[in-house]
């Protein structure tokens, strides 16, 4: 596009412009500074700060809207700017008291003072105001203070139109307009998600973490009645704001001093966030997003943003323990060590190497999980070794590898973010996946992108898809094929991609004959209309993008159903363009990671069978150790070679597979038969107390290392505190334990591990911790030279001869208890919390939000067995059963209920009652196919979630900030107007602003 | 076999081996840092003696009574006053050229030398004499610099007088 790059004149200079950049834009781009107070980069214009007129052609015009355009002459040098400039200042200080030094916001990137700084604001021109609200501090982790605010309205665009949870609005029709929640109600009682966008635009200090107050400055935590006075007394005596902004920069100098800013990669979902921490000492003051984290953004949820209390648990593990009798007796390093080493070897001995079993991690980092497999394998000489991802994304990774040769994201969020369609089958991305939703919601609300969703509940992205179909529980893969069959007898299907890039099809074709739309509609229960609606669409849209997540991955015929999807993509050509591709939303923040670097049964690092002697030779000639040839046992093996006698010992690490596992009464009697089992975790988990040796590892704030995203990107994580106590990074550990059992490693940083790793494995051979410092990111598979790979087969396929490949797939019913459980009982994720809740119930304030896990019940049901919000039910299922409280709810349908699935009390847990079937290909538990049967044991009770939750909330739907409202205001005048009648009279009638 | 336990046998550090080992450290510290310890002490006894240490210690207790009686006396009309005065005095001397100063100095410790003599003399000239001087350069010159000094401040008094735009 370089030739169509123009020049505009700024200044008196030229300066290259892009078309549809605007003034600012350029601006930004060449380093020249316009004041732009409500202007943010991932928000874009908002219009009612002012302070961006700039004179364009003799005319003020805001340097934020106005469009640059070739030879266009601009200047903010000029009086009248300045005066116009002075005047925007002048009307947000009327809203805003300046006490920067004693403000725990003045952290050297406050735009408010900043701002006031650069236009060399003296005095205030228009009287500071207080507005008659109190400060609004009913929410746990933040406060409003309108007397701070500025009516800038960021915080309502970034709720409204980023993050789109519609709970902010401006109330600009009252005297004294101020930012409201809902419909005006206490901030903990509306509709908001906690997710904390706001809070990160907000210019000033009126919009703050609360764990920063009083915290964040020298003078800060001065008690109210000796800072009262003290400001007043700084205002009176005055001698200009240009001496009290040295003071407050010398402040927020000494600050830098003291807080500590670093860069990590957030420890919850898949999305992979990536944002500052600031702490002091221990102390978290908040979480800080940038402008430039790859993925978010500013963008955080709940968790990303407040949901690291767990690191300073008293819970936290923080000495090994030894199995000693009937209690664990802590232990140093050396003897815990000593034991496993000892025990390991003798077993190994014995029973031979693949009596050991090895359960890696998802939550840790890829340099980790490298080395883990690298232990199994080279040091103890055994493929058994496997991670989480058998519990939620092998499935799709196996559809994918079927048909497309790489089992990940398609492309990036950039793509989901551009498509004309976006259709989610399974899985709920508000909740499970917060940030990437957030991007599906923006484009839908404001870039006219289509969505279509396929679930039995309807979660946020449902209520608010274009279409929503709800079939029969486990039919999806009906659903898509006959989609795929009709839109093939309409002759829509991508002829040209076909035969060009796509192997199989007429094999595939034969093969879908059976799944004609009345077998469809009489499987899934479907209209026949809604069906060919979706096909409809797709056929409408230019670029399709289908995500998908654990409600299509835990079944018994979830490879079958996610090749269906990608089989669905190849036919409508939906592969290697823009906009286009599958995307399993992955679970962990790295579970993709834990796959790429090789903690799995059959494949090395970077997806290269272990079969394979020439990919084997490269690591035994690296490694200097004879590798085992033949795939070992997955997790669910692993778990059923303990029964059979063929697994006598295993070395988990961060993982609770006795909550996670389906069927956990099955899996914790096996745990009961090992003959020496190690777990090394950040808490004490319920595995752990299986175990004979417990070794307290160190959580991704304590170490450096790098997480793979679900989109492929590999982003670094910087250590920002010390480990707790005795607790160590999970790599050095294995280190340790390794050099005891003879490997002589000598790994002085994760960088050098990951380094290795890049030297073997070709999909990783550009990756340096040099090329991912800061906020850089790559996205494999990377090039020699660095280069990342954004969006696959935009020439080729990952096969030898670049063909995709129609897999032809038939549906598997699901497995069906027995008539006596009566109940489909579905199961998912929280937004509050995360996994089994170990982390985030560790936090006052999520836990203030939800402090239970309940079940959701239909209003059908409600009435036809007297159940009401609160009642007590018992669930029971062949393997089990749960006592847990009802919350009754639109959200789910018929005989349909819902647990949540995030708690460690076992009373509670869903896999009390889950089965251990699983799909037939992976093993994947099939999670999602229970059924039981339900009794009312109290109908009154304490409801398991309180008003205070978003759930009960009254969203306000509306696009930015409503400006014009501001704009038709009796006291505003626009301040090009206020020059060209003379200016005398500008200033005397300014309220809203 | 390994049946489920929740029980964890803490090793919960024995006070006596605490306190020894903060001990040690302690002692190691204070002889590392020998000479400045010593000297510390000796400015620490005379604060002591001087009962400046009982009023610090005091004063920090009661800190937050303190500064707000503090905060008090200075948020008062005269105290902001004597700030604002300050701060403007500073201002005007930031305000004066140095060489204009050091002139200006000199001519008037010169012209106190005349004046002293003229003290001691208890000389009182006639009117006559008095206008002859103004025939005088040196007289004509200090004259002139004085009458120009009152343009000057005139002028300022008028601009603050008018309204400004």
């Amino acid at each position: 596009m370089e030739d169509s790059l123009f020049s505009i004149q700024i200044n008196g200079k030229e300066y290259s412009a892009k078309p549809s950049q605007t003034i600012l834009q350029v601006a930004q781009e060449h380093n020249l500074f316009i004041p732009s107070i409500c202007y943010h980069p991932n928000l874009g214009s908002i219009q009612t700060c002012d302070t961006c007129f700039v004179d364009v052609g003799g005319e003020l015009a805001r340097a934020c809207t106005t469009k640059a355009e070739p030879g266009m002459v601009v200047d903010f040098q000029s009086g009248n700017v300045k005066d116009a400039q002075y005047e925007a200042m002048s009307r947000i200080l009327k809203n805003h008291e300046l006490y920067c030094t004693v403000c725990d916001n003045n952290n050297g990137n406050c735009v408010v003072h900043n701002t006031a700084e650069y236009l060399e604001i003296e005095h205030q021109k228009y009287q500071f105001e207080a507005k008659p609200y109190p400060a609004d501090n009913s929410h746990p982790f933040y406060r409003y203070e309108p007397d701070q605010c500025i009516l800038c309205g960021r915080c309502v665009e970034a709720c409204q139109d980023l993050q789109v949870n519609e709970t902010l609005t401006i109330d600009w029709g009252r005297e004294v307009p101020r930012v409201i929640w809902d419909n005006d109600v206490p901030i903990d009682q509306s509709s908001c998600v906690s997710c904390g966008h706001c809070v990160t635009v907000c210019p000033c200090n009126a919009l703050m973490e609360k764990s920063m107050l009083g915290e964040a400055g020298f003078l800060t935590g001065i008690p109210p009645k000796i800072l009262e006075p003290m400001i007043d007394l700084t205002k009176e005596v005055e001698p200009g704001y240009k001496e009290i902004f040295a003071i407050s920069e010398m402040e927020a100098a000494m600050r830098k001093n003291r807080i500590k800013r670093t860069k990590t990669v957030c420890t919850y979902c898949g999305v992979g966030c990536s944002f500052e921490i600031w702490t002091k000492g221990r102390h978290i003051l908040k979480v800080e997003p940038q402008a430039e984290a790859p993925v978010n953004g500013i963008s955080t949820c709940v968790k990303g943003k407040w949901g690291w209390d767990f690191v300073n648990s008293e819970e936290r593990l923080t000495k090994p323990l030894i199995r000693k009798g009937n209690e664990f007796v802590e232990a140093s390093w050396d003897e815990a060590l000593n034991l496993i080493a000892t025990k390991l070897k003798e077993i190994k001995e014995k029973d031979g190497p693949d009596a050991i079993g090895y359960i890696a991690s998802s939550k840790c980092t890829n340099e980790e999980n490298f080395l883990f497999q690298k232990f199994a394998r080279a040091v103890m000489g055994t493929n058994n070794v496997d991670n989480c991802s058998r519990y939620c994304q092998s499935p799709a990774t196996m559809g994918l590898m079927r048909t497309v040769g790489i089992g990940g994201d398609s492309g990036t969020m950039k793509d989901i973010e551009q498509s004309d369609l976006v259709i989610i089958v399974g899985a709920n991305p508000a909740e499970s996946h917060p940030v990437l939703a957030t991007r599906i919601k923006r484009a839908h609300k404001l870039h006219g992108q289509k969505l279509a969703v396929v679930d039995i509940r309807k979660h946020e992205l449902a209520e608010r898809a274009d279409l929503l179909l709800h079939p029969k529980p486990s039919t999806d893969l009906i659903l898509l094929s006959a989609i795929t069959k009709y839109i093939l007898d309409q002759g829509w299907e991508d002829k040209e991609f076909i035969a060009t890039r796509v192997n199989g099809f007429e094999k595939y074709v034969q093969l879908l004959e059976k799944f004609t739309m009345d077998y469809a509609v009489e499987a899934t229960g479907l209209e026949k209309t809604e069906l060919i609606q979706l096909a409809e669409m797709i056929h409408d849209a230019k670029s399709v993008c289908i995500l998908w997540a654990m409600g299509v991955t835990q079944h018994m015929g979830a490879t079958d159903t996610s090749t269906a999807i990608s089989n669905l993509l190849l036919i409508t050509g939906n592969y290697g363009r823009p906009g286009t591709g599958a995307y399993p939303l992955r679970g962990h923040n790295n579970v993709q990671g834990a796959c790429d670097f090789g903690t799995m049964p059959a494949w090395l690092p970077g997806y290269e069978p272990v079969q394979d002697e020439k990919v084997r030779g490269r690591y035994e000639t690296a490694w200097g150790a004879k590798l085992p040839e033949e795939p070992g046992f997955n997790n669910h093996q692993m778990v059923e070679g303990i029964h059979t006698g063929k697994i006598k010992a295993m070395y988990l690490f961060g993982e609770d597979m006795a909550i996670v596992d389906s069927n956990s009464n099955f899996v914790e009697s096996r745990f009961e038969e090992l003959e020496f089992f190690v777990v090394q975790d950040v808490f004490f988990t319920r595995t752990a107390q299986y175990a004979d040796v417990v070794l307290p590892a160190a959580p991704s704030l304590e170490k450096d290392g790098t997480f793979t995203n679900t989109e492929r990107r590999i982003q670094r994580l910087y250590q920002v505190f010390e480990p707790l106590g005795d607790s160590k990074p999970d790599w050095q550990i294995f280190q340790d334990l390794a050099n005891r059992l003879g490997a002589n490693w000598n790994y002085q940083h994760p960088s050098e591990i990951m380094a290795e790793a890049a030297s073997l494995a070709p999909i990783f051979s550009g990756v340096s911790y040099e090329r991912l410092e800061g906020f850089h990111s790559q996205i494999w598979p990377v090039n020699k030279d660095g280069s990342s790979t954004e969006l696959l087969y935009t020439e080729k396929f990952a096969f030898p001869d670049g063909m995709a490949r129609l897999h032809p797939v038939d549906w598997t019913p699901p497995f069906i208890a027995g008539e006596e459980f009566d109940l489909h009982l579905n199961n998912g994720r929280l937004l509050e919390h995360f996994h089994e809740g170990n982390m985030t119930y560790k936090s006052e304030g999520l836990t203030h939000k939800v402090p239970n896990p309940w079940v959701e019940i239909s209003l059908e049901l409600a009435r036809e067995r007297g159940i009401e919000d609160g009642s007590l039910v018992r669930l029971t299922s062949p393997y089990g059963e749960v006592e847990v409280r009802a919350i009754v709810t639109e959200r789910v349908q018929g005989n349909e209920l819902y647990l949540s699935m995030n708690t460690s009390e076992e009373r509670k847990a869903v896999n009390r009652l889950t089965s251990s079937y699983h799909d037939k290909y992976t093993h994947t538990p099939n999670y999602k196919e229970a059924g039981v049967k339900m009794e009312v044991l109290e109908v009154k009770g304490e409801p398991p979630l309180p008003k205070v939750n978003y759930r009960f909330g009254n969203r306000i739907p509306q696009i930015s900030v409503r400006v014009e409202d501001k704009w038709k205001r009796e006291d505003f005048t626009p301040i090009p107007k206020l020059f060209e009648s003379g200016g005398n009279e500008y200033g005397e009638t300014n309220q809203a602003n | 076999m390994a049946k489920p336990i929740r029980q964890i046998n803490k090793h919960v550090p024995n006070p006596v081996e605490e306190q020894a080992e903060a001990l040690s450290d302690m002692l190691k510290a204070i002889t590392d840092n020998r000479e400045a310890i010593i000297t510390s002490l000796d400015i620490l006894k005379q604060l002591q003696d001087m009962g400046a240490l009982t009023a610090i210690q005091s004063l920090l207790v009661k800190r937050n009574d303190v500064g707000a009686i503090a905060i008090g006396q200075i948020n008062q009309p005269t105290m902001k006053h004597a700030i604002k005065n300050a701060m403007n005095a500073f201002k005007f001397f930031g305000s004066l050229e140095p060489e204009q100063v050091q002139s200006m100095i000199q001519s008037i410790s010169g012209g106190l030398e005349r004046f002293s003599e003229t003290m001691q003399n208890g000389e009182s000239k006639s009117i006559w004499k008095l206008s002859a001087s103004l025939f005088n350069p040196e007289v004509r010159t200090s004259l002139t610099t004085m009458v120009e000094f009152l343009h000057g401040m005139g002028e300022s008094i008028h601009q603050d007088q008018q309204p400004t735009q």
